[in-house]
């Protein structure tokens, strides 16, 4: 783990890991919770998350960074702002959840072009259904998905989610074991970068 | 034909807070196809769960529990009284989502 990411680990601990009650999308319940947003938008986090998505998508010759909002787009703001700070160029966006047939809403907004190769990112996966639609609209835009890459995996099946939707490049910068929390996983393989 | 796609997702034990983005579309699609009060305050109802992020990652348990026990019964007879008039049924509703809110 870079120095980056140790002080990104201990900003999401005591910012934006909560103890308590609460019930998942999916249904299930949780004894914790992860406010993502108390980091993203924190200084000093917004910064190291920057840094830290640099790092991880550096040598992947990325075109855009982005994903499903509303968790991807501090992520992806702050992941340009790192690339521009080293005088590289890189494309923002993200999905809107749903698109309205009767508006006029775009589904992806930013500056994708189709053949783009794209990094999907997300705060926090749980069980990966909401990036898995931003991976649809990627691809169904003509992009090149070359990295699906987590803040936190909270390790409820996201990978398996993904294997199935022929994603073999999903990573986790963290999962919820690097916060004390013991999940009940079976067959969970996360690398770590390079 | 959007009251009987709605129903069974609203029922007690399948309702989910995942749930919500599907239903806020298709009660949308129902206002846009029929305006009408008992559609819009559908709409509105669950657009509103989804500005407070309750198709994100979790909520409080609490605040689930509240909703299934106060406001879900409610939505189910707001549905239940049409084709006929459900105006009784919209009124508690609005003042049970206020009270839930």
């Amino acid at each position: 783990m870079s120095e980056n990411e140790q002080r990104l680990l201990e900003l999401l601990k005591t910012r934006s890991f909560q103890r308590g009650q609460f019930r998942l999308a999916s249904g299930e319940t949780s004894d914790y919770f992860i406010d993502g947003k108390m980091t993203e938008v924190y200084s000093e986090g917004a910064y190291l998350i920057g840094e830290v998505l640099y790092e991880w998508t550096k040598d992947l010759e990325i075109d855009a960074i982005g994903g499903l909002q509303v968790g991807a787009v501090p992520l992806g703001t702050a992941a340009v702002i790192s690339y521009h700070h080293r005088g590289q160029t890189m494309e923002g966006f993200w999905v809107r959840e749903e698109v309205k047939s009767h508006g006029t809403q775009k589904r992806v907004e930013g500056g994708l072009r189709k053949g783009a190769r794209v990094a999907i990112v997300d705060d926090v996966i749980t069980k990966g259904g909401s990036a898995l639609k931003a991976i649809e609209a990627v691809r169904e835009f003509g992009c090149e998905i070359v990295l699906v890459l987590a803040l936190v995996d909270r390790l409820r099946g996201a990978e398996e989610l993904f294997r199935q939707s022929g994603i073999d490049n999903y990573r986790a910068v963290f999962t919820i074991r690097d916060f004390g929390v013991d999940a009940d996983v079976r067959n969970a393989t996360y690398a770590t970068p390079r | 034909m959007y009251v009987t796609q709605l129903m069974p997702l609203l029922v007690k034990g399948t309702f989910t807070p995942g749930s919500v983005t599907t239903i806020a579309t298709l009660c949308d699609d129902w206002f846009q196809d029929e305006a009408s009060l008992v559609s819009f305050v559908f709409r509105s109802v669950f657009f509103d769960l989804r500005a407070r992020d309750w198709d994100q990652q979790a909520i409080p348990t609490s605040e689930f529990d509240s909703f299934v026990a106060e406001i879900l019964p409610r939505l189910n007879a707001a549905l239940t009284a049409l084709p006929g008039d459900p105006t009784a049924a919209l009124q508690d509703l609005v003042l049970a989502y206020r009270d839930f809110i």
